[in-house]
């Protein structure tokens, strides 16, 4: 692997650390619920990264329905698995944490099964993928798919919200609720760096090796022929 | 215009010919009111409140059947690639396909309705608005479904993903719905029947819109 | 008195970290499978360019 290029993963191993660093050395130990709270340290910039990057497949698959060029079709897978690694550890952590703090390890609320929608869209997204040869066609298929996904989140997050507002549930501790101290804040920022490094970092790295295959794929063609 | 006049009329001669539709569809849909019937115990109160959930899970697993007969029987007249080749609006193929594939659900619907309220409620009353409001959801259902059966296509592969796909989507269709059923069914106090109205239109709407502006999409691909 | 939820934050942290390294794992297994492809073709080409010299 050449190290041309390399910053970014390099950036991303460095603000890792020192989020981690922060996490356990500098954040305070919350009041209410102990250490396990630290895990929202890593929750929370998992589910922003998990937006922003149905929101990234979203514009790219936009981009590619409007001007065909395939390099978005690419941007748009690279971003939907990346995004699925980070929903994943949303949807992992979230209950792993929700067990300790709310004693229950799944609730129907508007922004779980939101979530859990978000995780199932892009599953299928990928899963269609790899079910359909590559080329324009997936290209264009797929975006659809992106884009009645990125349309539908949010939609079920208010169907839900109203559903719910019908039948409230218990008052949940709300792990963000109150302002942060600014250590917190500060734990917080840097490890939503982190993610945000890393989210880059692999979209980057996914995005090198689709176009070094497209361009193999098109040698080995040429060379058969 | 006549296009789509001419479309409803193919799509409904095909209906017609493939009568055998339904009766396979009501087959279906009784197949799984039976199965749902037994996961209930003998004696359980629960019977009458899970009436509008069994109710709405049979016309889902119905409607994905009958998307996919729709597709099937495209594929297998050649009238798809015809239809492509042909300088014939998308949005009207679309139109035509919806139409055709909520009249036959429609008519499924109003056989299995009261057939729900006799094995699981009881109840007579409710039964005609409830059909209504059955019939409406499933716009929204077959809306999204006609779209993700297109994407998806013929192959064995698609068979499998179109429900990963299309049930995620079909969610707030399912709340605001089964929500409605809930109230002219069993009598279950709704707050603000308004409002659930309201979405439930809104829902189809969006789910129609966003398909009729994506649909040209799935055609050239 | 250590904390009694340590456990659950062991796992909420071993699980991130599991998920995040599967996927550094694809990436690996992609990229190698890349660069085997591409010495493949490089010496495919070397190969025709030799036997063309010997042609000639």
């Amino acid at each position: 692997m050449n190290t041309r290029g390399s910053t970014l993963p390099l950036a991303a191993l460095a603000a890792v650390t020192g989020a981690l660093a922060l996490m356990f050395l500098y954040a305070p130990t919350e009041g209410l619920q102990g250490e396990v709270q630290r895990i929202f340290y890593i929750h929370v910039p998992a589910a922003w990264i998990s937006f922003l990057a149905f929101f990234v497949v979203a514009v790219a698959s936009v981009l590619l329905l409007s001007k065909r060029d395939l390099r978005y079709d690419r941007i748009a897978a690279a971003a939907a698995e990346a995004g699925l690694v980070f929903t994943t550890i949303m949807m992992t952590t979230g209950p792993i944490w929700g067990r300790r703090v709310w004693g229950v390890w799944w609730v129907w609320d508007a922004r779980l099964t939101s979530s859990l929608v978000l995780w199932l869209i892009y599953v299928g997204y990928l899963l269609f993928r790899t079910t359909t040869p590559p080329g324009q066609r997936r290209a264009r298929l797929s975006a659809v798919i992106g884009i009645v996904g990125a349309v539908n989140v949010p939609v079920v997050y208010f169907s839900v919200f109203w559903w719910r507002t019908l039948h409230p549930l218990p008052t949940v501790l709300n792990p963000e609720g109150q302002l942060l101290p600014a250590e917190m804040r500060v734990t917080l920022y840097l490890s939503l760096l982190a993610f945000l490094l890393v989210f880059a970092s692999f979209v980057v790295l996914r995005l090198r090796i689709e176009d070094t295959r497209v361009r193999l794929t098109a040698l080995e063609e040429a060379l058969r022929a | 215009m006549r296009a789509l006049r001419a479309l409803l009329w193919k799509d409904a001669l095909i209906e017609l010919r493939s009568a055998e539709r339904l009766p396979v569809l009501a087959l279906f849909s009784v197949a799984i009111l039976l199965t749902l019937h037994f996961t209930l115990p003998p004696t359980s109160e629960a019977r009458t409140p899970a009436a509008p959930g069994f109710l709405w899970a049979a016309i889902v697993f119905a409607a994905l059947l009958e998307l996919r007969s729709s597709l099937e029987s495209e594929r297998r007249d050649g009238t798809l690639d015809g239809l492509r080749l042909a300088p014939v609006d998308p949005t009207a193929i679309y139109i035509g396909k919806v139409a055709s594939s909520v009249a036959v659900l429609a008519v499924l619907e109003a056989a299995l309705v009261p057939l729900v309220a006799l094995f699981f409620t009881g109840r007579a009353s409710g039964v005609a608005p409830a059909i209504g409001v059955a019939v409406a959801g499933t716009v929204g259902l077959v809306a999204w479904g006609t779209l993700f059966a297109a994407v998806v296509g013929g192959t064995r592969a698609g068979e499998v993903i179109l429900p990963v796909l299309l049930f995620p989507l079909i969610v707030p269709q399912t709340i605001a719905c089964v929500r409605l059923l809930a109230m002219y069914l069993t009598g279950a106090p709704l707050d603000d029947p308004a409002t659930a109205f309201v979405l439930l239109a809104a829902f189809d709407v969006l789910s129609l819109g966003t398909s009729i502006l994506l649909f040209d999409h799935v055609l050239d691909a | 008195m250590p904390d009694p939820a340590l456990p659950f934050l062991f796992a909420g942290f071993a699980v991130a970290w599991l998920v995040l390294g599967g996927y550094l794992v694809y990436l690996w297994r992609s990229q190698r499978d890349v660069a085997s492809r591409l010495s493949e073709l490089e010496r495919r080409t070397a190969g025709e360019d030799r036997s063309a010299q010997d042609d000639r």
